[in-house]
């Protein structure tokens, strides 16, 4: 049994009205209060237990109802995930989305807004934020900054798009310069104006948009150092095809992946051999996939060479199977092989809103719709689609170090400046309103509809997103530090426990694999 | 009074059950008229009088009913070029279907109800989005010496199924409380419930999971429900029909165990030709958000004119949050119905929903006109 101030307050005024009712004119009517009511109200509050905190108990309850199956199933790989959450507030964010979606239904993440355009859903990523965006080597061999992440991408509200990625923005800022403290305090001076850059840069690209300007695509840096550091790296890494180093060795000739720990410095991501099984179902899951891309290569371009189970990779998706799978390439020199990456696929988490609700037919058509929408053309990443493996959905895409993607921890130095962020935030709000003129239902584009709403006034627009979004950062923040006390308080698994024995098959387990220890927070 | 078939006759009884009460053909009458009662029952499966007789008098026993709604229904939104503005589909608004069995004060129930296998937006559910099967009741319970009883397994809960039956609009859809997530209809749990014959009521009191049928128990917590239905005016004649019920719900919800308090009050006239029921209700905690208070109120109106003829109205008003009057929702609808031969009813009904500001931002597309036609079937055998 336990109590706490809040039922023992509810409890006490029922005690006292209770108590008066049965002395009404001074004759007791029964046993002595003081006898009956202890018990009765001992066993209320113990049964109706209650948390004390409630921003925390919502937070929680968001999130394990998010998780459910998964902590069911898996709980080591979602334990592995908050241990994630806890350690850093963008991680936080970044695997929090299910807490802004809950929240959005109660006051559309940061309230009504003036620009608001009711009825009103666009192809959307669903979660773009900073570290979604990033470049992809298209067909051509010539890199452009793109959105990369589709786990989420459906059809959402345009606002709930464009605060996330400002909220991103903010938080961007405030964590940005970590060994530089003077920096860093620069740097948070300046995120509100920041997200108020990317909210009129969003304004003004939606204007030209709906004036008839082409979607562009991102293939030059403009001038911007965070951006340049982008393509510069990425150039690079595209010519030394680093991820071969990095994620291969070959012997007697033969190129296979690496097990164990890539890279000592993160010791939670682990490549372990991948079960008989699966492995066997790869052959005809990679020959489906082959044939849903665009431009099918050969087959025996994505001939299976090796694959490994892949753990401690992404946030949001920490606790989903991930692969790496090495093929065959162009030819028998391992100099040219390849190296995919198969990742399972769930369900956006789009409320539905309008009807019908659903947008596609199933998941890797959402996947595959949704990204050929929203890239400036369709061979962005050539070998990017979807199909399944196993029976489950499952995304495939090139696994390559020139598809760097940008990260909160190289904004320091040049790159962590208030007016460096500023350009970041100019690019990616562009790049969010090219998102957003996507074809939608029907062949037809939203942008006009959301230009007749910020043009009302589009000062006003950036302003009220950059104050939504510096407010929303706020909450973010003030959630990690509930969601860590109740990781350290609840278990790792935020006291959810399963009625019942695990009675998954060997398999299954063997497939979710073994993932270490996650790291203290 | 109007014709009854026979298969009336077990309504009778469900219908006595639930409201522990009126006479046992008023009650009937009533929810005949134009609500089916045997799965909008109140509560525990508690007799009055009359029922407790009955099942007395037949030892042993075995019944069951389907209450199907089929309809095709149109929605439009209030929004100019809204994407899409209109949608049309064929749905299932409910399919029940419930088998009961009895061997003198012991007594049982399952119902299976029909549903979509996935929640809002998603696509990955049971053989696609199939619409399946699922237990909304299963419970066993037991008749004491005719002063109440108790049941445990998957029961009804205590105060929604009341309102619902006072409602008698279940044709135009579920009521607010319930769609919107504020009361449930059915949890895990039990129920005891104690017959107050000099007053035609009763007092319940009922343990849940407090998650709802459709979820498992994710929290230490559980809820309690402290019920009360009365007929004050019951033994006057002419106004036996009418029927305040209150209750008060300690709760938690969710894993973090959210608080999840409820106090409703229910004012119903449960008249054979002529219904109608407001109910109020006070939330502690809405959708998981503990220290958050809302409200919402619903009145409803129906009335049969004539054997074939009948009309239902409904209005509510749901405040999700108290401290923002544009998170709000009014919903006003009505309809006619028509009923050729019995269990058929066919029905024609439209309304509108005005979301305040806060609610239209958040749930694009909830401000909107419908318009639907229905099919009921309504059948129940067996019994006691």
């Amino acid at each position: 049994m336990t109590s706490h101030p809040a039922i023992a307050r509810r409890a006490g005024a029922r005690r006292t009205s209770v108590a008066t009712a049965l002395q009404v004119g001074g004759r007791r009517l029964g046993p002595s209060p003081t006898l009956v009511l202890p018990p009765l109200l001992l066993l209320l509050q113990g049964c109706a237990e209650v948390a004390p905190e409630a921003r925390q108990a919502e937070v929680v309850s968001v999130l394990v109802a998010a998780d459910q199956t998964l902590l069911r199933s898996r709980p080591a790989l979602v334990a592995g995930k908050y241990a994630r959450m806890a350690r850093g507030l963008y991680d936080f964010f970044r695997g929090g989305l299910p807490v802004w979606a809950h929240d959005w239904r109660h006051d559309a993440a940061g309230g009504p807004s003036r620009f608001d355009v009711p009825g009103l859903l666009v192809p959307g990523l669903g979660d773009p934020h900073l570290e979604n965006f990033g470049l992809l080597l298209a067909g051509d061999d010539t890199l452009a900054l793109e959105p990369v992440d589709f786990d989420a991408a459906d059809r959402y509200p345009y606002l709930w798009e464009v605060r996330r990625l400002l909220t991103s923005l903010v938080l961007a800022c405030r964590l940005s310069n970590a060994e530089d403290p003077a920096a860093r305090a620069a740097a948070a001076a300046a995120a509100r104006e920041t997200a108020r850059a990317g909210a009129a840069a969003y304004a003004a690209t939606v204007r030209a948009l709906a004036a008839g300007a082409p979607r562009e695509r991102f293939d030059e840096a403009g001038g911007r150092p965070v951006l340049e550091d982008l393509f510069r790296r990425g150039r690079e890494d595209a010519a030394s095809r680093e991820e071969l180093e990095q994620l291969t060795v070959v012997e007697a000739g033969r190129r296979r992946l690496r097990r164990g720990t890539p890279d000592p410095a993160e010791p939670e991501w682990v490549l372990q051999e991948l079960p008989r099984h699966a492995r066997a179902a790869l052959p005809e899951a990679l020959e489906a996939y082959r044939r849903s891309l665009a431009a099918p290569p050969p087959p025996a371009e994505l001939a299976l060479l090796d694959a490994v189970r892949e753990l401690g990779s992404g946030v949001a998706s920490w606790s989903r199977v991930r692969l790496l799978v090495l093929v065959r390439g162009p030819t028998d020199d391992p100099a040219d092989d390849a190296i995919l990456e198969l990742k399972e696929l769930f369900d956006s988490g789009a409320a539905g809103w309008l009807p019908p609700g659903v947008w596609h037919e199933d998941l890797p058509g959402r996947l595959i719709e949704m990204s050929r929408a929203m890239w400036s053309r369709p061979d962005a990443d050539p070998r990017w689609s979807a199909g399944s493996w196993l029976g489950a959905a499952v995304q495939l895409r090139t696994e390559c170090e020139a598809n760097k993607t940008l990260r909160l921890r190289r904004l320091e130095g040049s790159r962590g400046t208030p007016e460096a962020l500023r350009g970041l935030a100019e690019a990616l709000g562009a790049l969010l309103a090219r998102v957003h003129a996507a074809p939608g239902v029907g062949g037809r584009t939203a942008v006009a509809r959301i230009a007749a709403a910020v043009a009302r006034d589009e000062t006003g627009f950036a302003d009220e997103q950059a104050a939504a979004a510096t407010a929303l950062a706020d909450r973010v923040a003030a959630d990690w530090e509930l969601f860590r006390d109740a990781l350290r308080s609840s278990g790792p698994t935020l006291g959810f426990r399963t009625s019942d024995p695990p009675t998954w098959p060997f398999e299954q387990r063997e497939l979710w694999g073994d993932p270490p220890a996650p790291e203290a927070f | 009074m109007r014709r009854r078939s026979q298969a009336l006759g077990h309504v009778v009884w469900l219908a006595a059950a639930g409201a522990a009460a009126a006479p046992a053909t008023v009650v009937a009458g009533t929810v005949a008229a134009v609500d089916a009662p045997p799965n909008d029952a109140a509560g525990s499966p508690a007799a009055d009088e009359a029922a407790g007789t009955a099942a007395g008098a037949a030892r042993g026993w075995f019944g069951g009913g389907i209450d199907l709604i089929a309809g095709y229904r149109s929605t439009w939104t209030t929004v100019e070029d809204a994407d899409p503005e209109w949608f049309h589909e064929f749905e299932l608004d409910r399919g029940h279907g419930w088998v009961e069995a009895g061997w003198g004060p012991a007594r049982a129930r399952l119902l299976a109800e029909a549903t979509r296998a996935t929640g809002e937006g998603a696509l990955v559910g049971v053989a696609g989005d199939s619409v399946v099967l699922r237990l909304r009741e299963a419970w066993a319970g037991c008749e004491l010496f005719g002063w109440g009883d108790v049941a445990a397994g998957i029961v009804p809960t205590l105060a929604q199924p009341t309102l619902e039956r006072g409602s008698g609009t279940r044709v135009l859809g579920a009521s607010a409380f319930e769609r919107h997530g504020l009361l449930g209809p059915a949890d895990l749990g039990a129920s005891a419930a104690l017959r107050l014959p000099w007053v035609r009521g009763r007092l319940a009191v009922a343990l849940y999971d407090g998650e709802g049928y459709a979820q498992r128990e994710l929290n230490r917590g559980k809820s309690w429900e402290f019920f009360a239905e009365l007929r004050p005016l019951g033994v006057v004649e002419g106004l036996g029909p009418l029927v305040v019920s209150a209750a008060y719900l300690l709760g938690s919800q969710g894993a973090g165990s959210s608080r999840a308090d409820r106090v409703v009050a229910g004012l119903a006239w449960e008249g054979d030709r002529i219904g109608g029921a407001v109910a109020f209700l006070w939330l502690w905690g809405v959708d998981g958000a503990g220290e958050r208070q809302g409200w919402a109120i619903e009145g409803s109106l129906r009335g049969a004119p004539t054997e074939w003829l009948l009309l239902a109205a409904r209005v509510a008003h749901v405040v999700r949050d108290a401290d923002d009057e544009q998170n709000r929702l009014t919903e006003a609808g009505g309809g006619v119905g028509f009923r050729p031969l019995e269990p058929f009813e066919v029905w024609l009904d439209g309304g509108r929903v005005l979301a305040g500001e806060t609610a239209r931002a958040a749930s694009p597309g909830c401000d909107q006109w419908w318009l639907a036609a229905r099919l009921r079937f309504r059948w129940s055998g067996g019994g006691p």
